[in-house]
This record gives C-alpha cells, sequence and structure tokens, in this order.
C-alpha cells in the first residue's frame, strides 16, 4: 500500500534530528569545544569587567555613587529589614508563651 | 467494495485527503493563534501570601475541601524558574492535584531578585529564606513537622536542608533534584573549571543572567526548537493540546536571573567540586551530612533528563539514613515527569499514595 507521505516526513524528521542532536550532544562535550568555550566566555567577560571598572571609576571621581555601591546600600537595607521582622516574630512567640 | 488493487488506492487516497484536511485546518488554527494570541493562564489555583521576605513569598494554597491530613506540604521549586510550573494550569496542576486529595499545600515564590540580591549567599537561600519558610509553615499549621518537596535545584536545596534540620521533617520528596553533580549529563562537563570560569562570570555579570542560562539549556538539544515547532504542528488542530503546549512553552521562557554569590557557591562546591555527595559541604560553618538524614525519603528521577540524569537524583537514597525510603524512576523529561500530560497520572497518584501513607 502507498505510505501515508505525512508518517514518512514525520519518520525522517525524527530520524533526522536524533542524529543531529547526538551529533551536537558529541561536539558540544568534546574537549576542544570546552577549552574554547571557556577560553572565549574568559576573555569576552574580561572585556566586560575592565569596561565596567572605568564606568565605576569615572563615577568615583565624580563624587557619584556608582552601581555597587548602591546594591550594598539596597542589600544592607534588606538584611535590616529582614532582622526587624525576626525580632518581631520573635516577640510575638514571647509574648504568646506568656500567654 | 472494489477488486483489491483498487482498494489499496482508494485508502491511500482517503488518508491523503485526511492528512490534507488535517494540515488545512492546522494553518487556519496556525493564523488564528498568530493574529488573536491569548495569553496562557498560569497559577490559576487560589493562594494567600502569608509571608514575604526581600523577593521572597510564601503562598498557601486555598483548598475547596478541608485538609484531612495535618502534615502539611512545603514545595520549594528551582529559583531561575517560576514556581507555577508546578500548577501550571486547571488539570495540568501538581497543587491542584494534592489539594484535591486533602493535603495542605503551600509553595516558595523565589520571586526576582534585583541587582542588589547578587550579594544573597548561598547559605542565606538555605539557612535563611528557606528555613524561614519552613518555620512560618511550622508556626501556621501549629504542627512539628512537615513534607518538604524540592524540585530541581529546589531540591538540591532541601536535600541540603534537611540534612541540617532533619528534626522539622517528616517526609521529604525530591523531584528530579541533582546531588551528585560528576555525570554524564553535559551541564557537568559545561560547568567544568577548564570550560567555566564562575569568578569572571559572577564578578563580570553580578547575577547570572536568565538569557545565557537559557541559551545553555537551549544548546543541550540544540535541535529541541525545531523539534517543538514540529509537535506544535501536529498538536494545532487540538485547542487543548495547543494551548496545553502553549502554557509550558511560556513557563519554559519566563525564567529568573541566579543571584550572583549563590550561584558563585553552587558552580563551585556542587558542579565543580562536587563537595555535596562527599558529604564536605558546608553551610554557614556547618558541614551537610547526608547521613543525617532520617525523614522518609521518595526520590523521583526522569528516564529522559538531560538536566538531572537519573542516577545523579537517585544517589541520594544510598547516602540518607532514613528507613523508609525509595526510589522512583519514571519515563519522561525533566519537566515531563512532573507537569507533562502524563504526570497525572504517573507521577502525581505515585507521589499522592505515597504522601498519605505519611501523613497522618
Amino acid at each position: 500500500m502507498p505510505e501515508d507521505p505525512t508518517k514518512i516526513w514525520k519518520q525522517a524528521f525524527d530520524i533526522w534530528e536524533k542524529q543531529t542532536a547526538d551529533y551536537w550532544d558529541k561536539f558540544l562535550r568534546s574537549p576542544q569545544f570546552l577549552e574554547q568555550m571557556g577560553t572565549s566566555l574568559e576573555q569576552s567577560l574580561q572585556v566586560k569587567t575592565v569596561i565596567d571598572k572605568a564606568v565605576s571609576q569615572t563615577l568615583t571621581n565624580l563624587q557619584l555613587p556608582n552601581k555597587r555601591d548602591q546594591e550594598q546600600i539596597l542589600h544592607r537595607l534588606t538584611e535590616l529589614s529582614a532582622q526587624v521582622r525576626q525580632l518581631s516574630d520573635r516577640v510575638d512567640r514571647l509574648m504568646a508563651d506568656q500567654g | 467494495m472494489y477488486p483489491a488493487p483498487f482498494n489499496t488506492w482508494t485508502t491511500a487516497y482517503d488518508q491523503w485527503a485526511h492528512d490534507l484536511t488535517q494540515n488545512q485546518e492546522r494553518m487556519f488554527a496556525w493564523w488564528r493563534l498568530i493574529l488573536d494570541p491569548k495569553p496562557p493562564v498560569a497559577a490559576a489555583t487560589p493562594a494567600d501570601v502569608v509571608y514575604q521576605e526581600n523577593k521572597l513569598q510564601l503562598l498557601r494554597y486555598r483548598s475547596q475541601t478541608l485538609s484531612n491530613r495535618p502534615v502539611p506540604i512545603l514545595m520549594v521549586p528551582s529559583i531561575i524558574n517560576k514556581y507555577y510550573i508546578l500548577d501550571l494550569k486547571p488539570g495540568r496542576s501538581l497543587v491542584e492535584y494534592l489539594l484535591g486529595r486533602g493535603f495542605d499545600v503551600w509553595i516558595i515564590d523565589w520571586g526576582i531578585p534585583s541587582d542588589e540580591d547578587r550579594l544573597d549567599t548561598f547559605d542565606k537561600y538555605i539557612n535563611g529564606y528557606l528555613a524561614r519558610s519552613v518555620q512560618k509553615v511550622l508556626d501556621l499549621t501549629g504542627q512539628e513537622q512537615l513534607s518538604l518537596l524540592g524540585y530541581c535545584i529546589g531540591g538540591t536545596f532541601t536535600a541540603i536542608y534537611a540534612a541540617l534540620h532533619d528534626h522539622q521533617i517528616r517526609n521529604l520528596i525530591q523531584l528530579a533534584a541533582p546531588i551528585n553533580f560528576h555525570d554524564d549529563g553535559i551541564l557537568s562537563a559545561w560547568a567544568s573549571k577548564e570550560a567555566f570560569p564562575i569568578d569572571v562570570v559572577v564578578d563580570a555579570f553580578g547575577n547570572m543572567p536568565k538569557w545565557l542560562m537559557q541559551t545553555s539549556f537551549q544548546w543541550l538539544r540544540p535541535t529541541n526548537d525545531l523539534a517543538q515547532a514540529v509537535n506544535l504542528w501536529e498538536r494545532l488542530d487540538d485547542p487543548k493540546k495547543t494551548d496545553d503546549f502553549l502554557t509550558l512553552r511560556s513557563w519554559l521562557n519566563d525564567n529568573i536571573d541566579f543571584p550572583g554569590e549563590a550561584y558563585r557557591k553552587y558552580i563551585r562546591d556542587c558542579y565543580q567540586d562536587n563537595l555535596l555527595v562527599q558529604n564536605r559541604m558546608q553551610i554557614d560553618g556547618d558541614t551537610v551530612d547526608l547521613g543525617r538524614i532520617t525523614a522518609n525519603l521518595l526520590t523521583v528521577s526522569a528516564t529522559q533528563d538531560h538536566i538531572c540524569p537519573p542516577r545523579s537524583a537517585a544517589v541520594l537514597n544510598d547516602l540518607v539514613s532514613s528507613q523508609d525510603k525509595q526510589v522512583l524512576t519514571l519515563a519522561g523529561g525533566h519537566i515531563g515527569v512532573v507537569a507533562g500530560s502524563g504526570a497525572s497520572k504517573g507521577l502525581w497518584v505515585k507521589l499522592g499514595d505515597w504522601l498519605a501513607q505519611r501523613s497522618g
């Protein structure tokens, strides 16, 4: 009986997809790729870091807070808020225990 | 009706005509999707926010029936994906299922970290956010112990937490949760010291950006997007299947940054040095000894899980001191085992039965 062309196409696609995925899996975990990936990532991010540091230093020289300064302050505020909440919970528990 | 050779061709013709009609319907459905896209309805189960800390919210789900099982369940999802994978949509919700079986269900919504949250440490996630959420559940329910369910990275968190605070845990459920990070999985290769300079990454980005993590997940199987497009095409003539597919795809693209310092420790201690499975990981100065876990343990792994290979999760069973422990290996992938179309007859039923026997 003549085959259903849709089924044939799907079977062919599934075979192609699996073989392609297997090939990429092998390539993407090969030592050469891993080494290249590490090197590329490190080099590109080091460029970003240098640029970020330059911008940060410029802001500091202009007596302006940089991004890291703001993050530190916001983080500290969050920590303080959490500590206040914990203290409040402890007080509530103590009062509940005292009845 | 017709002689044999003609029968064959008429059957073939009928099949081709059917395929043509079906593909025509799919084409119309495709255009309707493009011209009138409807946002998927996710996280539909009603819940109340009972506790907040920074970006974290602790949700308690409202049940239509009175809970007849006193031990509450606290679900801990991955911190890089939205929590509603466990409450995807009506009919595809583990939360909804467990509520229907009379459990008191809670969940942590980790929220979306801001830039300053890059300073949140891994230890703070365990002994801070998670610990306070557990305590809040116990305080509000009046129970001394709960069931802790961790999924993916959330499961790594819950295993660590259970090792440090075992007295609070009656039942520990680990869903596709990596414990041994040196495995055959490709993520293990990519996160190695040679391939992934973690300090350079965190110092440059702060929070690990979601787009970079999403790219790496896509590269786990580069042909997946095309395969998914073909899968979608095959479902387009079924509105329910199409909606299920699109809801899941929507969640897959709804990712979250990983706070920088937490990510640094996670990659270094887990992926690169594999300290957790060796019982050498330290949290706030305390050694995480998985052998201290005595809670009832159910470890679930998926046979086609590329993110957490089965053995990576199942190894926990060999390390704990629990008397009551079990490994459940189910067919499916990392997400499908929990939220796929077969989950409601597979994992959910087995999980519900297991918990029912241990939550009295």
